[in-house]
C-alpha cells in the first residue's frame, strides 16, 4: 500500500515538474547527453584516438541523440496532455479563420445555456425545493380525496370547505390543518373594479411560515 | 569481441541500472560503463536507452536525481536509489532469480 502511495506521488511530482518546467528539464536532458557522450570521446582519445574520430565513435555508441531525447521526453508522461494542448491551439486557430461561423455557434451556444440555466432555477426553486420562509416543510403534507368519477375515483385536492372543517375536527396527527383556496375577484368599486387573482386562507395558513407580514398583521381565528 | 552481443529482455534493463547504482550514486556514463565492464561487455545495450530508462525510473520514485561535480570536475546528472528502488530491486532480483531457474529446468529437462 505504501509502495503504491509513494509510487503515485513520485509520479506526480515528475509530471508536474514535466509541465511547468519543461525548458528545464529539456536543458538538463541536453545537459546529461552532452557530458556522456564527452566522457565516452574522452576515454577514446585517453586510448589515443584522434578527437574527431573518438567523438564519431562516442555518438554511434551512443545510439541516435535525438531519438533517445525523444525516448526519454515520452516517459514524462504528459503526451496526451500536450497533445490536448495542441489539439485546442488549432481549435482556436481555424474558429479565428472563420469569425463569423465563430459567431453563430457561440451566440447559440450561449442562448442555449442561458435558456436552460434559466428554466432550471425556475423549476429548481418551484418544484424541487420547499417554498420560501415554510418552517419544517418535510412535515407539511397536501391532502387530496378521492373523488368518484364514473368509471374511476381519482384524487382531487380542491374540494368543499366542509371537509376542511372535517378533517381539522377528526384529524389529530397535525400540529395545524390549513385550507387555502384561489379564485379571481372583482377588486375596487365602479370604474377602478379590476378583476385580480386573490387567495383565502384559514388563520392557521401563517403557522407554517416564519415570515412576519410586510404590512400590518396576520389574522388569527 | 568475438562472442555475439546478447540483446536484453524486455524490462531487463531497469533491474540492471537498479543493480548498477546500489552501491552509490552514479552519473549515467558510469552506469552504462559499470554495466559494460561487470557483463564483461556481452550485453548490447545502446548507450543512449539508458537515459529513457533512468527517466522512467526517476518518475517512479525508484531512483532520485540530482546534479553534481563529475571525476572530471564538470557537472553531471547523479542517480541514487532512493528507499522504494531498494525494495524493487530486491523484488526484481528475486523474481529474476526465480525465472531463470525455471527456465534452466524446463531447458534441462532430460
Amino acid at each position: 500500500m505504501r509502495n503504491w502511495v509513494d509510487e503515485a506521488m513520485s509520479d506526480m511530482r515528475f509530471r508536474m515538474r514535466a509541465l511547468f518546467q519543461r525548458n528545464a528539464m529539456d536543458q538538463e536532458l541536453d545537459a546529461e547527453m552532452r557530458f556522456h557522450l564527452e566522457r565516452e570521446a574522452e576515454k577514446y582519445i585517453a586510448g589515443g584516438m584522434p578527437p574527431d574520430e573518438a567523438r564519431r565513435r562516442a555518438h554511434i555508441a551512443f545510439g541516435g541523440v535525438e531519438r533517445m531525447k525523444e525516448e526519454s521526453r515520452q516517459t514524462r508522461g504528459i503526451g496526451a496532455f500536450e497533445r490536448i494542448v495542441s489539439d485546442v491551439r488549432l481549435a482556436i486557430r481555424s474558429l479565428a479563420a472563420r469569425p463569423l461561423f465563430t459567431v453563430a455557434v457561440v451566440a447559440t451556444l450561449a442562448l442555449g445555456v442561458g435558456a436552460n440555466a434559466a428554466m432550471f432555477s425556475v423549476v429548481d426553486r418551484m418544484l424541487f425545493r420547499s417554498p420560501a420562509y415554510m418552517h419544517s416543510a418535510d412535515r407539511v403534507h397536501r391532502v387530496y380525496m378521492y373523488v368518484d368519477g364514473e368509471r374511476d375515483a381519482r384524487p382531487d385536492s380542491r374540494f368543499a370547505l366542509a371537509r376542511y372543517f372535517d378533517v381539522r375536527r377528526d384529524t389529530h396527527h397535525f400540529d395545524a390543518v390549513v385550507a387555502t383556496s384561489f379564485r379571481e375577484v372583482a377588486v375596487g368599486s365602479g370604474e377602478e373594479a379590476r378583476e385580480m387573482p386573490i387567495a383565502a386562507v384559514s388563520a392557521s395558513y401563517f403557522s407554517l411560515f416564519d415570515a412576519p407580514p410586510v404590512l400590518g398583521r396576520v389574522f388569527s381565528s | 569481441m568475438s562472442d555475439p552481443k546478447l540483446d536484453l529482455p524486455q524490462g531487463t534493463l531497469d533491474l540492471l541500472i537498479l543493480k548498477a547504482i546500489s552501491l552509490g550514486p552514479m552519473h549515467g556514463w558510469a552506469i552504462s560503463e559499470r554495466i559494460h565492464d561487470v557483463s564483461r561487455a556481452s550485453l548490447q545495450i545502446p548507450q543512449g536507452s539508458l537515459y529513457p530508462a533512468l527517466h522512467r525510473l526517476e518518475r517512479r520514485g525508484w531512483i532520485s536525481a540530482e546534479w553534481g561535480a563529475s571525476e572530471n570536475n564538470r557537472r553531471a546528472k547523479y542517480y541514487e536509489l532512493t528507499r522504494a528502488g531498494r525494495r524493487q530491486l530486491a523484488d526484481e532480483t528475486d523474481g529474476w532469480r526465480k525465472l531463470t531457474a525455471a527456465v534452466a529446468l524446463v531447458l534441462d529437462m532430460g
